[in-house]
């Protein structure tokens, strides 16, 4: 992709180049001749018997004057290395086509038609594209980074320096949908209109949800899906993850399990767990998370450590990789589904429970 | 895939808008001075010649020039030792005193009073060889009767040539408006540059009248009773051969009558007789 756009851009600088600089040269030619077949073709009419007839042998003779035209130019590099007049014709009659002059000889007009090729350097025209697509390419990659900035953070206002010179730009951003910008991250192809309008009529919430189910690896159609789901945490052990809001998020086996048996806690009523004090941990809360570990497949070095019961600092490390793993999927979303804690006033040790109301939780899928 | 295309072609094309400014000026090229060479002349090169002289010839028209010159060049001058042959027919008021010495032409036709004007002692470097026989300039009018007076010049558009050195277009006409056309206004008279863009607006009728020797067809056949002649005779016009080429005078003094009684044949209406050699 990004060599085409090179090529594509190298292209257009190209045949921007030869148009200007053929343009530019033909124009000189326009001006010079504009200047001088007057003084040259009305001294020799003066004493024509006929006009026309002295005119068209005119056309041929000034012709030889005219080939291998050459040009300097105020850069180093002659892009038109010559300019050669292939067609020229005078006459008394108006002309048409693009390349004509007229003047006055007496008491009526001339006209002169001029067809002219020109002759490029190419390979200096080659060269000079090819530093004005290395120019262009970084403008380009600056302007997709501002883009950037705009689709990732919604609601950052294009900052005042790059409003000024690239007004075309920001208005075009501007005028881009807010979902434009996971398809130009290729997140999104080929929607339909009736999922376009779908999008379209999302809530920021929504769209978020949307965006971070597309990111998770789900297609449009289970997005779309996700994004209207319910706020709901739901178990799915078989496969190792969690399903929070329609969205599925892998976790490591052991922090997994500590989740689902706070969750269980929960959805079974029981009070939010108090951390057991240091040196003393809770063996009947350790057998029944062993027990669980046992029936899900949990690893054998989590279940042994357990055996010695259930430690305060064992249940913080876990919640604390729950927490890392939910926020770097959900980003600010994540903080619904983890903990709330409580100090309590007499052991002044901290009791933990889900966030969640039990009526939004599923154990199983 | 089409939003996302179009999307990165209107990158690039915004890329490109912002080297525009800097493409357009390396694009900014100046064109070396291109020359045209002068259009009043038609050369030729000399057949069978080992020569490096050049044959340069003057005169007040360019009737015919390209055969004029081929003639001289394959077949008057071959052999000889000139390289080109050069025929110029500028204005007459473009000839100067340096270009006469400068150029020095070889061959030229003017008049007497003309080529002093611009040498006095021209006849130490030229001699006449010919003479075009004088003919008769006409007022050529669109009414019957015609009549040079005030009276009758009254807002009549009255056609004349621009160059000043012309006898037939300027000189003779001019000395009789200034005689008999008392109370002229000058935007009565239009200038021309050259005797077809006068005689195609008198056919025209944009003008009334115009002075001529008859130099198109409709012009020949002109009703006499629609013409009247100048006083004026016109003053002789002379082939003037440089005495450097003394040697060739018999054999161009008879090319040069076949020339002009063609032209005169073609571009004069009244009788005339043609004087042979000099006069």
């Amino acid at each position: 992709m990004n060599y085409l756009k090179a090529l594509v851009l190298f292209l257009l600088i190209f045949v921007g180049l030869i148009y200007l600089s053929g343009q530019n040269a033909k124009q000189q030619l326009m001006m010079t001749l504009a200047e001088q077949l007057p003084q040259v073709v009305n001294p020799s009419l003066n004493n024509a018997i006929d006009e026309s007839q002295e005119l068209s042998r005119m056309s041929h003779s000034l012709l030889d004057d005219l080939h291998d035209i050459t040009f300097v130019s105020k850069l180093p590099g002659d892009l038109v290395a010559s300019l050669t007049v292939t067609e020229l014709n005078l006459s008394k009659i108006q002309l048409s086509g693009s390349d004509t002059l007229n003047w006055q000889f007496g008491n009526h007009a001339l006209y002169a038609s001029i067809d002219s090729s020109v002759n490029f350097n190419y390979w200096l025209v080659a060269f000079w594209a090819s530093a004005f697509t290395a120019v262009g390419l970084l403008i380009d990659y600056l302007f997709k980074f501002i883009f950037k900035l705009q689709t990732n953070r919604q609601k950052v206002p294009i900052p005042d320096q790059l409003m000024t010179g690239k007004d075309k730009l920001s208005t075009a951003i501007e005028e881009l949908r807010w979902f434009d910008g996971l398809k130009q991250q290729g997140l999104i192809k080929g929607l339909t209109a009736q999922q376009e309008l779908q999008l379209a009529s999302f809530k920021e919430q929504q769209q978020c949800w949307f965006s971070i189910a597309l990111k998770q690896g789900l297609n449009i159609e289970q997005a779309l899906k996700a994004a209207e789901a319910d706020d709901a945490l739901c178990f799915d052990l078989a496969n190792q993850q969690v399903i929070i809001h329609g969205v599925p998020i892998r976790l490591s086996k052991t922090p997994l399990l500590y989740y689902f048996w706070y969750a269980k806690r929960k959805f079974e009523a029981e009070p939010a767990y108090l951390n057991p004090p240091q040196g003393k941990p809770d063996h009947k809360n350790g057998q029944q998370l062993a027990k669980l570990m046992q029936q899900y497949g949990g690893h054998q070095k989590a279940i042994r450590d357990l055996d010695e019961g259930l430690k305060g600092k064992t249940l913080d490390q876990n919640r604390n990789k729950i927490k890392t793993e939910l926020q770097r999927v959900l980003e600010g979303l994540a903080c619904d589904y983890l903990f709330d804690s409580e100090r309590d006033e007499r052991t002044a040790r901290y009791r933990y429970s889900l966030k969640l109301p039990a009526s939004k939780l599923k154990l199983g899928p | 895939m089409p939003r996302n295309f179009v999307f990165t072609i209107l990158r690039l094309l915004i890329a490109t808008l912002v080297l525009l400014p800097a493409m357009v000026f390396l694009s900014q090229q100046t064109i070396e001075p291109v020359v045209l060479k002068e259009q009043y002349s038609y050369s030729c090169k000399v057949k069978n010649t080992s020569g490096k002289k050049h044959f340069h010839i003057y005169m007040p028209t360019n009737w015919q020039v390209e055969e004029f010159a081929q003639t001289l060049c394959d077949t008057l001058l071959a052999k000889q030792s000139f390289e080109t042959v050069t025929v110029s027919w500028q204005p007459r008021e473009m000839l100067s005193t340096e270009q006469l010495l400068s150029d020095n032409y070889a061959l030229f036709l003017n008049r007497d009073y003309a080529l002093s004007g611009l040498l006095p002692n021209w006849d130490d470097f030229y001699t006449a060889i010919l003479s075009l026989p004088s003919y008769q300039i006409s007022w050529f009018s669109h009414q019957d009767n015609m009549q040079l007076s005030a009276n009758s010049l009254k807002n009549k558009r009255i056609g004349l040539l621009e160059d000043k050195r012309s006898e037939s277009g300027y000189l003779a006409p001019m000395s009789e408006l200034k005689q008999f056309g008392h109370g002229l206004d000058n935007a009565q008279l239009v200038f021309y540059p050259n005797r077809e863009s006068l005689v195609n607006d008198f056919l025209a009728e944009k003008l009334d009248i115009i002075p001529s020797v008859g130099h198109h067809g409709q012009l020949k056949r002109w009703p006499a009773s629609k013409t009247q002649p100048l006083q004026h005779v016109s003053s002789t016009l002379s082939w003037y051969l440089n005495d450097q080429y003394a040697d060739l005078a018999p054999s161009l003094v008879t090319y040069l009558q076949q020339y002009q009684s063609r032209l005169l044949k073609v571009h004069t209406t009244h009788p005339y007789s043609l004087d042979k050699g000099l006069r």
